[in-house]
């Protein structure tokens, strides 16, 4: 019996001093929830003001006698970004507002995410906190977007297909746009003939109904991509899907359950044709 | 030279994540190890690995510096596991076919591999095993989870001298005396 015992103490030692390594793709789920350091914003914002000041400066030098009054009208537009911008970090610095209870679901349905990498390094902080800064975006684009008709610099992209919800009315468009003087590097922004081939985002609907028979699964559009990767995430931070294949998209289910209706959030990572890797985040609406 | 626990925890109450993730990497091991006693199935354990560290980041800023923080962490998860199945019914229950069958083999107690003993602590009944990990690994008093559960300390007496005796006997018939 007493031997029983000793084992026993040693059985008990060994549950105590158990331990494992969880997977490693943990701390990546983790770290998305976690807040990032409040100054971020701020020093890409300077980044981002610094940038279009070079490619100002850049396009000054550059630019022939005959067209003082395009760049006139570019310096106008220039500045009014850098004033978007300069708004946009006092905003951050304020707003403690978390980013869903701020915005209806037609606000959310407006605004267009960055998806590529230039882009994605300018709204770092506001891309990748999504649960105090991300007002920054739709500060940043909406003034962009009005600027776009009248900036030369600046393309705009329609999305191919018009999503329709359950009654059949068009829900409203995304609109993404890539500012050119805005990129971190000197090469070339891609050509909108380049971007019908190579893609640096994938489509993407922003609301579904699991319940319905139509629109009940919610997944990119097809495309050819590699290493593909889709998480999706509740308002709670809690991951309710996963998956790695394009075509396996989210049933509105976890655990076997129906989620509520609501808002999530999608965080997608692919490589296009070229191999080059892509994360793509936004948030859909699960309607019932 | 190493920074202390107190630091690491300064730094990411300011969001640096470099310390964020030294603090990860220093406890990660410790508490995947208790959502793996405390939870039903594999899955579960790493969703309440996932939610609880988040849980533990958001309230880094409640953490008092008093004791050990690798105690205040282990008790934030025990709680949280503990917590996951009582509040979510839809927690389905463990497919009892999930776990083979433990070698019958007569050995010594050293050689039985860590996940053997572990498959007999999941063996035990829900009530019992979460009683024993408390009591025995965790170290808590009768007294301190009768208060916690509004429960009757003889009945959680009666629950982990059930678990063991239920542990002792299948370390017998494994040839372990």
């Amino acid at each position: 019996m007493e031997d029983m015992d000793k084992n026993f103490e040693e059985f008990r030692e060994r549950l105590k001093n158990f331990s494992e390594q969880p997977p490693e793709a943990m701390w990546d789920n983790i770290s998305k929830q976690v807040a990032k350091p409040r100054h971020t914003g701020l020093v890409v914002s300077i980044v981002a003001v610094t940038l279009v000041l070079a490619g100002f400066v850049a396009l000054l030098v550059s630019a022939p006698k005959g067209s003082t009054s395009k760049t006139s009208q570019t310096l106008s537009q220039t500045k009014n970004t850098e004033n978007s911008l300069a708004v946009n970090t006092s905003k951050s610095e304020q707003s403690k507002t978390p980013f869903y209870s701020a915005k209806t679901p037609k606000e959310i349905n407006e605004t267009p995410f960055y998806s590529d990498e230039t882009a994605k390094e300018q709204n770092h902080s506001a891309a990748t906190n999504l649960q105090g800064e991300n007002l920054q975006i739709s500060t940043v684009q909406t003034k962009q977007e009005n600027a776009s008709s009248k900036n030369p610099n600046i393309i705009a992209a329609e999305p191919k297909k018009v999503e329709k919800n359950r009654n059949g009315n068009p829900l409203p468009q995304k609109t993404v746009s890539i500012n050119r003087e805005l990129k971190t590097d000197t090469q070339k922004a891609p050509e909108i003939s380049q971007r019908d081939t190579v893609r640096s985002q994938l489509f993407v609907p922003n609301a579904f109904t699991p319940l319905s028979d139509k629109n009940n699964l919610f997944k990119p559009a097809q495309a050819d991509v590699s290493d593909y990767r889709m998480n999706i995430y509740n308002r709670q931070g809690v991951l309710v899907f996963d998956s790695e294949d394009i075509t396996h998209g989210w049933d509105g289910r976890s655990k076997g359950e129906v989620c509520p209706s609501g808002t999530y959030v999608y965080v997608i990572s692919f490589r296009d044709t070229e191999g080059k890797p892509h994360t793509q985040k936004g948030t859909l609406m699960l309607l019932k | 030279m190493k920074p202390t626990d107190e630091e690491l925890i300064k730094k990411c109450l300011k969001n640096d994540p470099v310390a964020q993730r030294e603090l990860y990497d220093r406890h990660s091991a410790m508490l995947f190890g208790v959502c793996i006693r405390y939870a039903r199935n594999r899955q579960d354990a790493e969703d309440i690995f996932q939610d609880a560290f988040i849980k533990a980041f958001a309230q880094l800023d409640k953490f008092e510096f008093k004791g050990s923080f690798a105690g205040w962490i282990r008790r934030l998860f025990v709680n949280y596991a503990l917590n996951y199945y009582r509040y979510d019914k839809s927690h389905r229950f463990v497919d009892v076919q999930e776990y083979e069958t433990i070698s019958d083999k007569p050995l010594q107690l050293s050689a039985l591999s860590t996940e053997d003993v572990l498959k007999l602590v999941a063996l035990l009944p829900e009530e019992c095993r979460i009683v024993f990990n408390l009591v025995e690994i965790e170290g808590y008093s009768y007294k301190e989870l009768a208060q916690m559960w509004n429960a009757n300390e003889s009945s959680l007496r009666g629950m982990n001298f059930r678990a063991k005796k239920i542990l002792k006997s299948k370390l017998e018939s494994m040839g372990i005396k």
